[in-house]
């Protein structure tokens, strides 16, 4: 019987050293704690490796001066913005333009809860998982919203109306993307999504299913990178237009939470993408019997990091490869593109997963 | 009074004072805050009922869908802190009124029901006390998850279930949608599409109103 949804030697070993009572409420400070952990760790690490691969795409070096390869500068940044005062112009919304931030952050955090990222390393495994997933990452668009309306600056006003139209019509073909992989694995739940990828390389879901995984995959990372307001489709805070968008009037730790978040969202993304169509946590096997041995002994949370990097490497590479897109370029690419392309896809998909048309 | 009734009647004061906040507030963005906590809480309530999914759906219609919908008008028309007008008297008194008549139906809804329930659960607990037939066990397991993505998916697809309503209710979005179109168009579609005669009734009616701004662009 299992007492825990989540059953870890490690974790295990911290409940059994607890009476009956605490253990629960060990259980539940220790996966939050994790998850706080991760979240920071891994905005700090995806800060410094945005600022790397940007520099290398532009034949630079990037940061190299604090820590080895520049590693600690993120970190050094940090210090910086959270000693900084945080302002609060004349004129704003109290409430909020102090609620704004929270919401995008916690919403990438909520989506971590139910992330598999090995057998046996999830906080908790919803049946209705991806809906939950859609469900919660509304809280970044009225994060943006909020602040965008909250600052009273123009610019704001201006960059949360756009993102608000971007990312709710980039929903829609992420959501029917998401529906896809639902409809070809029976399940809702994540863990269960990966589970159905057991089996060869050719078994996750981008390959098993022949034209229509891929294109969804395609789909996916198109729309996810509208849904993360990343380049080319980060509209809501083009620069160069708007001069930062809805964060225009944010500084200190308050802005850092809206980066805090959308680096966060990224590796949840990348996550979700990994998990949907390239077996999440379960190691890569090519039918070869030494091989298959040798790559199954790294564990699985080894196997999830290794996918969520290679996806994050792939935004990053978007990011600094293609120039931004103008607002009505923008949606007519996915009302009059990406939706009814994602909607084929999805009576394709349908088509042959009725009839069984399939990678062995 | 255990923790988990302790928690519900916290909970059902916050619900209460955001949804007296809701209607109160004079700031038309506040309200919409206050409303996006009611609609919070109501989901954290179907949590406490376990039923997951209807809460996840509460979130991802109401919260993830309607309220940015919401929020969006609200940053199209309202001036940062302006205030609105208070409603006259009559309103507010027909407000009274309807909300009065509804927290009577419901009251006496909830009478009927918490009733049904009460004996509901009483046959439940005697067949499980006997857990003898297999037919009684899986209307308890059915009991149990009736709110779940699986029930709920096959309900809503099922012929003698859910089907026609559910069909229907799309059919009914699409109307809305359609007519959105119609009413947004309607300064726009006088310019572009004359020939069509509904079309040019419009633009004959936006003569005289609101197209005039439209219609400069374009000669007749």
């Amino acid at each position: 019987m299992k007492a825990y949804a989540v059953n870890h030697p490690i974790g295990d070993m911290i409940r059994g050293m607890l009476p009956a009572p605490w253990a629960a409420a060990a259980n539940g400070a220790l996966a939050v704690g994790l998850i706080a952990g991760l979240v920071t760790v891994m905005a700090i690490f995806l800060i410094w490796l945005e600022r790397k691969v940007c520099a290398h795409f532009q034949a630079r070096l990037g940061p190299t001066r604090v820590g080895p390869f520049g590693l600690l500068q993120p970190i050094a940044d940090a210090i910086k913005l959270l000693m900084k005062e945080n302002l609060r112009p004349r004129g704003v919304d109290n409430l909020a333009y102090f609620l704004a931030p929270l919401l995008p952050i916690t919403g990438s955090f909520l989506v971590l809860a139910v992330m598999p990222f090995d057998h046996d390393l999830q906080v908790v495994d919803l049946p209705a998982g991806v809906v939950y997933v859609v469900a919660v990452s509304g809280l970044g668009i009225l994060g943006i919203l909020i602040g965008g309306w909250g600052s009273n600056n123009k610019y704001s006003l201006l960059g949360s109306m756009r993102s608000g139209a971007q990312l709710f019509s980039y929903e829609l073909s992420l959501v029917l993307c998401m529906l896809l992989i639902v409809m070809a694995s029976g399940s809702a739940s994540l863990r269960e999504i990966v589970l159905a990828q057991q089996g060869t390389v050719l078994d996750w879901w981008i390959f098993k299913l022949p034209v229509a995984g891929l294109l969804a995959f395609a789909l996916f990372m198109i729309s996810s990178t509208a849904e993360l307001n990343r380049g080319p489709l980060d509209l809501s805070e083009a620069e160069s237009e708007l001069t930062g968008g809805f964060h225009t009037e944010y500084a200190g730790i308050s802005f850092s939470m809206f980066f805090l978040a959308e680096f966060v969202n990224m590796f949840a993304s990348a996550g979700l993408g990994a998990t949907f169509f390239l077996g999440g946590f379960l190691a890569p096997r090519f039918g070869v019997p030494p091989l298959d041995w040798a790559l199954a002994l790294l564990p699985g949370v080894v196997w999830f990091f290794v996918k969520v990097f290679a996806l994050i490497f792939l935004y990053m590479w978007f990011r600094w490869t293609f120039p931004r897109l103008r607002i009505d370029h923008l949606l007519s690419l996915e009302w009059k593109f990406l939706l009814p392309v994602s909607l084929a896809n999805l009576l394709l998909a349908a088509t042959l997963i009725t009839f069984k048309w399939m990678l062995p | 009074m255990n923790v988990r009734d302790a928690f519900f009647y916290a909970l059902c004061a916050l619900l209460l004072g955001l949804a007296v906040l809701t209607v109160a507030a004079g700031n038309l963005f506040r309200a919409a805050l206050a409303l996006l906590g009611v609609l919070l809480c109501t989901a954290v309530l179907f949590l406490l009922l376990q039923a997951e999914m209807a809460a996840l759906a509460q979130v991802m219609v109401y919260i993830g869908g309607i309220m940015i919908f919401v929020l969006y008008a609200v940053l199209l028309t309202s001036e940062l802190g302006g205030r609105m007008p208070a409603p006259s008297p009559v309103k507010m008194l027909l407000g009274v009124a309807v909300a009065a008549v509804a927290l009577g139906f419901l009251a006496g809804l909830a009478q009927k029901t918490g009733a049904g329930a009460a004996a509901a659960r009483a046959r439940m607990h005697a067949e499980s006390a006997t857990k003898e037939s297999a037919a009684s066990s899986a209307d308890a397991e059915a009991g149990v998850n009736i709110a779940s993505l699986k029930t709920l998916g096959q309900k809503l697809l099922d012929p003698k279930g859910f089907l026609i309503p559910f069909e229907l209710i799309s059919v009914l979005l699409l109307a809305a949608m359609v007519g959105a179109i119609a009413v947004a168009r309607q300064g726009g579609a006088g310019v572009r599409g004359g020939s069509e005669p509904g079309a040019a009734a419009i633009s004959v009616k936006d003569q005289g109103g609101a197209g005039a701004a439209e219609s400069r662009g374009a000669p007749p």
